[in-house]
């Protein structure tokens, strides 16, 4: 270009004097002003995932019937498996309901944090146009997963129900008491919320961490999967204690891993109507800590998430 | 429907430039960006990083706006033209905030809007439901946008195509619904990044006279586009940009004639 011309017209040339009334563009919000951000956008946040919901099963014939369907195939599977084959069930009551509710709890967990994975890398395109608190998408994919959890949660109810009246006690063979609706089964609205805040607090850090290195998407199935066998599903806090033998520790290690805690506060709430103190007391503090710590995880790279 | 204008104004919708002592509302100050490029247009993965290290990453440095600094008020329409590659939409999402300037600032009297909202649409849902994806997605409230869902879709012409699918859509369906959206509660700084070139001539029209309506109340609109056409009805104001400087900075006529001279376009007849 050869054309040349005065560099700029206007007072602003080089000066830093900022005008009153001007306001830096692209800085990081205060959390106040983040927060309020993010309440402005709550409309969005409801929005966005009901439309996902709606858009996804759309194209197959069973539609969002797949949100139940497959929670319930899966524990048909390993009930053959666990249950029936490798006879796993030996000193587990209501064996049946054990595992339909550890199941079911942890597809949620899982659902949440590899669907709060994509958030971020899916949704560059709406980063790089729109200006908006982009903690919102980890948030917004936690709702969708927790409203397409509903139903899940009375199927649970059913099966439980269900299965209860052809129990026995394992060993004797005796006809164990059916189980039926009781006012323990309202300890499943708290425990859902706090299950909701711990798995957006591992979508956070699953979000960020995603948008650095694609490849965590790729292992978090596999990481998942482990962490499912560490955790209980289809074998009791007993079985760890026969065979720690002394080693005390093994089993508090155990009981410390939150993904058994949010399996036991279900199925103390299902199948006895009760609930444990303590276990309630070390979830909660799981999922409180893990909502603070993954949104500082989060928001300390939000300016940076349109740069890519 | 607009006043009557006289036959013989070239550009009945063009804004006047505002007067010198009108109020600022952008101020760009010295602002630089550089952004690394991948050679194979990835993001590092934890392979990479394992064999080669975490030094000495293959990136390629890309300065794509290199001090650039200007102040727009109030009621003032400006133009950004030039090349591909200029640093034209980089610089608009600079100002927009979505992206962080690498060295210098951005000051604005509110958050500038970049009209993106294509963007948080939903190719499966209806257009009706898009709405509703896009508005909120912009921070408009719900019930702001059902009740002026009726002007949404009439400004953008497609009453009888809200219900179906918007993949079904025309780009140029899809660019007026976004354009509709964006502008129902105007935003006192707007961005506009080629947006308008899909659009057919009446639309083109409709949505100019609502850009010149937005910077009658004393808002600000940036227009990013190729068509001289487009930055001739409406803009007052023109910036020039090549590889990431302002070339010129002037009223609109000036700037765009030496812009086409300088590109071996035609002037104007």
């Amino acid at each position: 270009m050869s054309t040349t011309a005065p560099p700029t017209s206007g007072p602003s040339a080089g000066s830093v004097d900022v005008p009153p009334g001007l306001k830096r563009v692209g800085v990081a919000p205060s959390l106040k002003e983040y927060f309020a951000d993010l309440w402005a956008h709550r409309d969005f946040l409801v929005t966005v995932p009901l439309g996902e919901l709606r858009a996804q099963n759309q194209n197959s014939a069973l539609g969002n019937l797949w949100h139940l369907l497959n929670p319930l195939l899966l524990a048909g599977v390993y009930y053959l498996v666990f249950g029936v084959i490798l006879d796993a069930r030996a000193d587990i009551d209501y064996y049946a309901a054990f595992l339909i509710i550890g199941i079911m709890t942890f597809t949620y967990i899982g659902k949440v944090i590899q669907a709060g994975a994509r958030t971020v890398v899916s949704n560059l395109k709406l980063i790089q146009s729109i200006r908006f608190p982009r903690a919102s998408l980890p948030l917004a994919a936690t709702i969708s997963e927790t409203i397409a959890h509903g139903p899940a949660i009375l199927i649970m109810f059913v099966l439980v129900v269900g299965t209860s009246q052809f129990a026995v006690e394992p060993g004797t063979g005796a006809e164990l008491p059916p189980i039926w609706p009781q006012w323990g089964w309202l300890l499943v609205v708290p425990a859902t919320l706090l299950m909701a805040m711990f798995s957006f607090g591992l979508a956070l850090f699953t979000a960020r961490a995603t948008f650095h290195f694609r490849d965590v998407q790729q292992v978090l199935p596999y990481v998942l999967r482990i962490w499912m066998y560490l955790s209980g599903l289809f074998y009791s806090v007993d079985f760890v204690r026969e065979n720690a033998g002394d080693a005390e520790w093994m089993v508090w290690i155990f009981q410390a891993n939150p993904l058994w805690q949010f399996f036991t506060i279900f199925r103390e709430a299902l199948i006895d109507g009760t609930g444990t103190l303590w276990v309630w007391a070390a979830a909660a503090g799981w999922s409180v800590v893990l909502m603070i710590a993954g949104f500082v995880y989060f928001r300390a790279n939000e300016a940076e998430y349109g740069r890519a | 429907m607009p006043d009557a204008t006289p036959e013989t104004d070239e550009h009945p919708l063009r804004s006047d430039a505002p007067p010198e002592d009108a109020p600022l509302s952008v101020l760009v100050d010295d602002v630089h960006l550089t952004y690394e490029i991948y050679t194979d247009s990835q993001k590092p993965t934890l392979r990479r990083l394992v064999s080669r290290g975490f030094q000495g990453r293959p990136a390629r440095q890309v300065h794509a706006v290199r001090g650039v600094s200007f102040a727009a008020h109030r009621g003032e329409a400006i133009g950004l033209i030039g090349r591909n590659g200029s640093g034209k939409s980089t610089l608009l999402r600079v100002i927009a905030g979505l992206l962080p300037a690498t060295s210098g600032a951005v000051y604005a009297t509110t958050d500038p809007v970049l009209l993106g909202v294509g963007a948080a649409l939903h190719p499966e849902l209806s257009g009706r439901r898009n709405v509703f994806m896009g508005g909120t997605a912009l921070g408009i409230p719900r019930d702001v946008l059902e009740e002026r869902f009726d002007d949404i879709v009439a400004f953008a012409g497609l009453e009888d195509f809200i219900d179906v699918p918007l993949r079904a859509y025309s780009s140029g369906m899809q660019a007026r619904l976004q354009f509709s959206i964006a502008t129902v509660v105007t935003p006192e700084i707007l961005m506009i990044d080629e947006a308008l070139a899909v659009g057919d001539q009446e639309f083109r029209r409709k949505s100019e006279s609502r850009i010149k309506e937005m910077v009658g109340h004393a808002g600000t609109v940036f227009l990013v586009s190729h068509s001289m056409g487009s930055v001739r009805d409406v803009c007052s104001r023109v910036i020039w940009l090549d590889k990431g400087t302002v070339v010129l900075d002037g009223p609109v006529d000036e700037v765009v004639d030496r812009y086409l001279e300088a590109t071996d376009g035609a002037p104007p007849a």
